[in-house]
């Protein structure tokens, strides 16, 4: 297993559970700087869950409970012996983006920059220059230039989604956390979905939790198996699907056609 | 066989029961509003609207006793609305979940309070303790708190409705809780917002036993000139007439200015009904 | 920051409640010193000599009961039938009157019941004068027909679909659906806005005071409801402006107000308790 010092976020023995219910128990895991990794695994398995550990999401559900250390960078991102940890501070460098695109009432120009300008990242005066860069990377420029005021929820499921990853990239996060982003989408918008994930992950670590293992495949260079309440595999993406270790994770990926 | 025939007449029965009952509650409430505006409608003209009565309300119109109304509601309004909005978004995004259902137990205590008893509170502590006097600002006092609980539940059931996902979209971005109710919770709940400020609004409208002796006076008063001298109202207006009244015109002006008086509460509930169901975001 | 403001607002809205309760104790203590038992059970409110506030309590007990009375049978049945037996669309448009008549202020039945109310009662079974508890019973109940009906209509309403379908699976007729299938589950909403409805009654004052007939002794015998009686919120509006705030007259309506607290809060908390699900803004 790969225990680079370059690693985003280490997790060491973390427990998830939601009141005396556990989730997921022993996890080990570090994620790398660069690069995408996949987190797989049948449907309530905890995949959402962890990804939602890693920016303390999960804070807002009532007796949720996670014991062991995260770190993100080398800090601790649940107990910490100084002071208190700045959680909005740390959800700004950790950019995501959930399953159902959920844009805000209001125009496309103000989604894009709704985190922007209540997180007061950038002057104001940026802000026509920065909707039209994030929304050239997420290859939506083209087909909203001319409509910037108009409602968000008109755009397809796709755009909204795209606009969604716009509206996470404005912020410019160091570390992206994506939560099936094309489980909804047809195939066009998918595709243009998955370049863009490509490309971050040249720049930044980025977490997938997909339920389709082809996508897994193509993206991703680091898969994480989830089963039956802890990690049941983890490694590189070629190493798991070409001759996997646990039986469960054998079974598994037999029960998919790839 | 006789099981049966029971069974349809105790159905036949119930059937009755219930369509007279309906038709009965239905007719009175229409006939209530019929005769308001029968009784009302003739003695509501432009003239009466728009002038001050004169000798005591047997003659002139209802122009002071119209604004006065709305000077005290609306500053009920003004004053109950930040009250309300802190309220509910505390409860809704700082106070533990244990301590949710205990919180509103005390505001449904407040608003089962009659509203005479806020009448002699308010007398009590915003007339003499705070030397307000029997003013307006001691009547819009007292309705800020009558109507606290009508707007705070309105509130509160529109924040509540908010889908999760948008709070989410919020918090994953690195907002923090200050910069969430900015941002996402009180924009989308906005049309509850509304809504339960023109409930508030016509609750307070309609009032009279909390103002009657600690912000009117019957009459003699025109509009006030500070925020310390007392107002006259509909309200009061239609009670002094209505128990003092002889001349067969004092008798008109009651109906005109009780139709005026509801006119208004329904303009506010009325509102309250279209914002409610118009302006719902779009989810 | 954000936080403290909102805390503020929050405190003082869920304290006032309790600070109006600890008005009424503080201020109805010389009473119960000087009077000790015989405050709640003496039936003689003479101002200056003695205090007893039996002729009111059990005034506005009748009242209520009156009330309730009207309000019950009136006020579900038409529930029902807009739950149950019309379509969607008359559902609505029944739901939407009933929400805007509860808005009908107060002095408006007052006027009505004055004017009209007391001279038919009086004229049906032939009193001396129409203004007694009876009257002032039956105006409160129409008053609080459409909280009763709008309240009861939601409990029914949620039920779910599914006990419906179930028991007409098994061959129940309509009625027998109603009866056996939707009316227990909605039985403790239903019991919740009936409570609801007679704690707004019994807290009601103008309605009542122009035609209760403001006297305060017992009927003789108990049960005549065509006798001019009191209420305690009657009575708190007829003589809270004489007592202007000083001396143990204020302090006997200040004890009649803490009663009228005691029972009311009684009301309204049995109400929350048995399920009612808090929609204060239809009430």
């Amino acid at each position: 297993m790969k225990n680079s010092t370059d690693a985003a976020f280490i997790l060491k023995d973390v427990n998830l559970s939601f009141g005396s219910v556990p989730i997921l128990s022993n996890v080990n895991l570090s994620i790398q700087e660069r690069g995408v990794t996949s987190i797989i695994g049948p449907s309530g398995s905890g995949k959402t869950t962890l990804l939602r550990t890693l920016n303390r999401l999960n804070d807002a559900l009532p007796s949720f409970q996670c014991t062991g250390s995260v770190l993100f960078r080398g800090q601790s991102i649940y107990t910490n012996g100084t002071g208190p940890i700045d959680v909005p501070r740390l959800r700004q460098h950790i950019g995501m983006v959930m399953q159902k695109p959920c844009l805000f009432p209001t125009t496309i120009y103000k989604n894009v920059v709704f985190g922007l300008k209540r997180l007061q990242l950038k002057p104001r005066s940026d802000f026509s220059s920065i909707v039209e860069e994030t929304l050239q990377a997420v290859s939506l420029w083209d087909e909203v230039k001319d409509r910037l005021h108009r409602p968000a929820n008109d755009l397809s499921q796709g755009q909204q989604q795209r606009l969604a990853f716009a509206r996470a990239l404005a912020c410019e996060p160091t570390a992206l956390l994506l939560d099936e982003p094309t489980a909804s989408l047809d195939p066009q918008s998918t595709q243009a979905i998955e370049t863009l994930i490509q490309e971050l992950g040249t720049r930044m670590p980025v977490i997938l939790v997909t339920h389709r293992l082809e996508q897994a495949k193509r993206l991703s260079e680091t898969v994480i198996f989830l089963s039956e309440g802890c990690v049941c595999e983890w490694g590189g993406v070629d190493d798991m699907f070409a001759c996997p270790s646990e039986e469960k994770t054998q079974q598994y990926l037999a029960g998919h056609t790839l | 066989m006789i099981a049966a025939r029971r069974r349809t007449v105790m159905g036949t029965l119930l059937h009755i029961f219930v369509g007279v009952m309906t038709i009965v509650s239905v007719t009175l409430l229409v006939s209530i509003v019929a005769m308001m505006v029968a009784k009302g409608a003739t003695a509501l003209t432009w003239e009466f609207v728009s002038q001050p009565s004169k000798s005591f309300g047997a003659e002139g119109g209802i122009r002071s006793q119209i604004l006065g109304t709305l000077l005290l509601t609306l500053g009920a309004g003004f004053v109950s609305l930040p009250l309300a909005l802190g309220t509910a978004l505390y409860q809704t995004e700082y106070l533990a979940q244990r301590l949710k259902a205990v919180s509103m137990r005390f505001i449904y205590a407040l608003n089962g309070v009659p509203t005479i008893l806020f009448g002699l509170f308010g007398y009590m502590v915003f007339g003499i303790y705070l030397g307000l006097g029997v003013s307006w600002l001691s009547g819009v006092l007292i309705l800020a708190m009558m109507i606290l609980p009508t707007m705070i539940v309105s509130i509160r059931e529109a924040i509540e409705a908010i889908p999760a996902r948008y709070r989410e979209a919020g918090l994953a971005l690195g907002m923090t809780q200050a910069q969430l109710i900015r941002a996402v919770i009180v924009p989308q709940s906005l049309a509850g917002i509304i809504t339960g400020m023109l409930l508030g609004l016509a609750r307070a409208t309609g009032e009279t036993a909390a103002i009657m002796f600690t912000a009117t006076t019957f009459s003699g008063v025109d509009l006030p000139q500070a925020i310390n001298e007392p107002v006259t109202t509909l309200q009061t207006h239609i009670l002094l007439l209505s128990q003092e009244a002889i001349h067969s015109s004092a008798t008109d002006a009651v109906w005109g200015a009780a139709l005026m008086l509801m006119v208004l509460v329904f303009c506010f509930s009325l509102g309250a009904f279209v914002v409610r169901s118009r302006l719902r975001f779009a989810a | 920051m954000t936080r403290w403001i909102l805390g503020t607002a929050f405190l003082v809205s869920s304290s006032l409640a309790a600070i109006i309760l600890l008005f009424l104790i503080s201020g109805s203590f010389p009473i119960v010193i000087q009077h000790g038992w015989t405050f709640l059970t003496g039936v003689e409110w003479s101002v200056g000599e003695t205090y007893g506030a039996l002729p009111m309590i059990y005034g506005t007990v009748m009242v209520t009961l009156i009330a309730l009375a009207v309000a019950l049978p009136l006020g579900v049945g038409t529930a029902v039938m807009t739950s149950e037996l019309v379509g969607p669309r008359m559902r609505r448009t029944l739901k939407s009157l009933m929400e805007v008549l509860a808005g009908v202020p107060g002095i408006v039945y007052g006027l009505l019941g004055m004017v009209f109310v007391t001279t038919w009662v009086r004229d049906s079974f032939r009193l001396i004068d129409g203004n007694c508890i009876f009257t002032a019973g039956l105006l409160l109940g129409v008053m609080i027909l459409p909280t009763v009906m709008t309240l009861s209509e939601d409990a029914i309403h949620a039920v779910p679909d599914w006990y419906r379908e179930q028991a007409r699976a098994l061959g129940l007729q309509r009625h027998e659906v109603i009866i056996h299938a939707v009316f227990p589950h909605a039985l403790p909403g239903i019991f919740g806005a009936l409570l609801l409805g007679v704690s707004r009654a019994m807290g009601e004052t103008v309605a009542v005071m122009l035609v209760i007939g403001s006297l305060d002794r017992l009927p003789a015998p108990l049960y005549n409801v065509f006798a001019p009686a009191q209420s305690i919120a009657s009575k708190l509006g007829r003589e809270a402006a004489e007592a202007i705030g000083v001396g143990l007259h204020w302090n006997a309506l200040l004890g009649l107000g803490l009663i009228l607290f005691l029972m009311v809060i009684t009301l309204t908390w049995s109400a929350e308790k048995i399920g009612w699900q808090g929609r204060l803004h239809r009430a």
